[in-house]
């Protein structure tokens, strides 16, 4: 993207990909169920009618997102989305239709945090978390090592402190 | 070994007036059915008293059991009555100081001062209360002397010598200035607003106008006895909005000396404020419509701590300041800072993608306004002329916006103005920048444009953005953000 600082070139681990998969699946059977109940204690009580109209509404519209977020999101996220660390700058670059670039000092880092949910735990990956003063930034999915790796490269660099803050 | 002390006894006094002024309402509900017999009545006079007396022995508790002592490096604070908590705050986080003398402070010679530190969350700074002017004096210049001589290497900039620091002023109102800021607050036509009001208050409950009515007759046939009547009313109002405005921004005073910049105000409620020039995190220069028109510009300096409440926010200069003035005090006092002038507009098709961009509210609007079709002003179009209305007013909001637009990267600046009718500047340094970013919407990707981002040290921390800026200019940015580290000292 630049000229003089290489642009961001690591990828997030490719089983990135059905991990999202599987939390957005699950996410969506959520939200399916909660409507199926919510339906049918509509049609228990005999709620008024707009309200079927409502959650027919709300259904189709969570099938519409299942088939974004599941089948499709995933392939692009990761296929967009890029990180590089090196000893004076995080940088992250993210999505197509709405594309974002991040640079952040090494110097202005607060704190790193490993995280691992059900379904990345399945896949073996983790997630970072990294907060500056003023707002944080995530890598959602990154194998166990190059988590570690990257988190201790973070942490070794982020302890230079510049004077006057 | 240093000295541990209480906290002034006055701070029970002071404490409980604070009591006093937010339970006013109640208190006066009280008092005022003071021989009602109703069980309301009774209840209030019961939780009154009994707020009253807890106030009345938490605070003399809390004054037995907090204590503070100073050293050259810190505050150390012990407090807690059941649970004790001691404190240390270094004066190295320290961000700005402010001093508040209220009329309270005033009649007992006492004052209240308050450091502040960049920290989030509840203890982010350390208050007195009520403490004697001379123990205030004390603690400031305690944290003052710390940044002069403790931080040897606070500037990485500008080598100087920080023998001579003498106090400059730069800005005190003359009398001028202050009607002129009086006209631009409009505080003497709420004077206005008010008395009309009251009178509809007073005509309601005494029928003052059945009362007067052939006297208001007699007077409305002169034309004379109005337009006395009109002009002698202007005169109030306008005196009184001067003399408003004198209370509240009168003894305004803009000084600085090497390492620091002070800021006083206020005639019976005093405040004060100091800053040290290194912990300036940005400057920002607004404009209202009004004192666009007049030539005028209120300039903030933006502080990592916090800055009060919006009512006594000190850390404005002077908001009333001819522009040209303005531009050279931030040079006078900030040396390390500089207003470009000749900063660059966007390019035309920023404008066209602007224009094109989705009308979203307007789209909000206008679907159930075509599915109900109400009659507006009594026209059976009504609804049309409604969207077509607001559909202008947006596009007319952001060809202003485009056209207030305008940015530098010069040096180790970065300088953004926006605005649509409020016009708003904002000046930081490469190395007060924590971090960068940009964006681009798919929209803007055709247009071969981009949103850059900003984001500075405040309270709230500062998110600047600056959207559709060309991409090359927007890759200038990125470069430019990354060259940060040639003016940065690291420890």
């Amino acid at each position: 993207m630049k000229d003089d600082i290489q642009a961001p070139t690591h990828c997030l681990a490719v089983e990135s990909v059905p991990a999202l998969r599987w939390g957005s699946t699950i996410s969506h059977v959520i939200m399916l169920a909660i409507w199926g109940i919510l339906y049918a204690t509509s049609l228990y009580f005999s709620w008024w009618q707009w309200t079927h109209w409502m959650i027919y509404g709300v259904t189709a519209l969570t099938l519409v997102s299942a088939i974004w977020s599941i089948g499709l999101r995933p392939v692009y996220f990761h296929k967009h989305f890029r990180y590089g660390v090196n000893d004076e700058f995080l940088q992250i670059k993210s999505g197509a239709f709405y594309e974002s670039y991040e640079l952040v000092p090494m110097a202005k880092i607060q704190a790193v945090s490993m995280n691992q949910g059900p379904v990345l735990r399945r896949f073996g990956l983790y997630s970072l978390e990294i907060e500056t003063m003023g707002s944080s930034h995530g890598i959602p999915a990154l194998p166990k090592e190059v988590a570690i790796e990257v988190r201790n490269q973070i942490a070794r660099y982020a302890k230079i402190r510049e004077v006057d803050e | 070994m240093m000295k541990v002390r209480r906290y002034h006894p006055l701070s029970i006094l002071f404490e409980f007036a604070a009591f006093l002024k937010s339970y006013a309402i109640l208190a006066f509900v009280v008092v005022v059915n003071f021989g009602s017999d109703s069980w309301i009545a009774r209840l209030g006079r019961i939780l009154l008293l009994v707020s009253v007396a807890l106030t009345i022995i938490a605070s003399i508790l809390k004054w037995f059991t907090r204590k503070y002592a100073v050293d050259e490096l810190a505050f150390h604070l012990k407090s807690g009555i059941f649970e004790k908590t001691e404190r240390t705050v270094y004066f190295d986080k320290i961000q700005n100081v402010q001093r508040h003398t209220s009329f309270l402070h005033k009649l007992f010679g006492m004052t209240s001062i308050t450091f502040e530190t960049g920290t989030s969350g509840m203890n982010s700074n350390v208050k007195f209360d009520a403490l004697t002017r001379s123990e205030a004096d004390r603690l400031e210049s305690l944290v003052k002397e710390f940044m002069q001589l403790g931080n040897p290497t606070t500037d990485s900039e500008t080598e100087k010598v920080a023998v001579t620091s003498e106090r400059v002023v730069h800005f005190t109102p003359t009398r001028k200035d202050t009607i002129k800021a009086s006209f631009t607050s409009f505080s003497f036509l709420i004077i206005l607003v008010l008395g009309a009001s009251l009178f509809s208050k007073v005509d309601q409950l005494f029928e003052v106008e059945d009362y007067v009515e052939g006297w208001i007759a007699s007077v409305l046939t002169s034309g004379w006895i109005i337009a006395g009547i009109v002009v002698g009313l202007i005169v109030l109002a306008v005196t009184i909005g001067v003399i408003w405005t004198f209370v509240k921004y009168g003894n305004y005073e803009i000084a600085s000396d090497e390492e620091r910049i002070y800021i006083s105000k206020g005639v019976l409620d005093e405040t004060a404020f100091s800053i040290g020039k290194k912990r300036v995190q940005a400057v920002e220069i607004t404009q209202s419509f009004m004192k666009r028109i007049l030539g005028l510009a209120e300039v903030k300096l933006i502080s990592a701590g916090n800055l009060g409440d919006d009512e006594d926010e000190v850390s404005s200069l002077y908001p009333f300041l001819p522009v040209k003035r303005a531009y050279a005090m931030i040079a006078e006092l900030l040396p390390d800072y500089q207003v470009v002038p000749d900063t660059e507009r966007l390019p035309r098709k920023s404008l066209l993608a602007r224009l094109i961009k989705p009308y979203w509210f307007w789209l909000i609007v206008t679907i159930p306004l075509t599915f109900f079709r109400p009659e507006v002003f009594k026209l059976p179009i009504g609804w049309a002329i409604v969207s077509i209305t607001l559909l202008v007013l947006l596009i007319l909001s952001r060809v202003l916006g485009y056209w207030n637009t305008s940015y530098a990267v010069k040096g180790r600046f970065i300088q953004l103005s926006q605005g649509t009718f409020e016009k708003t500047t904002f000046l930081t340094r490469r190395d007060k920048i924590i971090e960068v970013s940009v964006k681009r919407t798919k929209l803007q990707q055709w247009f071969g444009l981009a949103t850059i981002g900003l984001i500075n040290r405040a309270k709230p921390v500062r998110h600047e953005t600056l959207p559709d800026m060309p991409i090359e200019e927007a890759r200038q940015f990125v470069k430019w953000y990354a060259e940060r580290t040639k003016n940065v000292q690291l420890k």
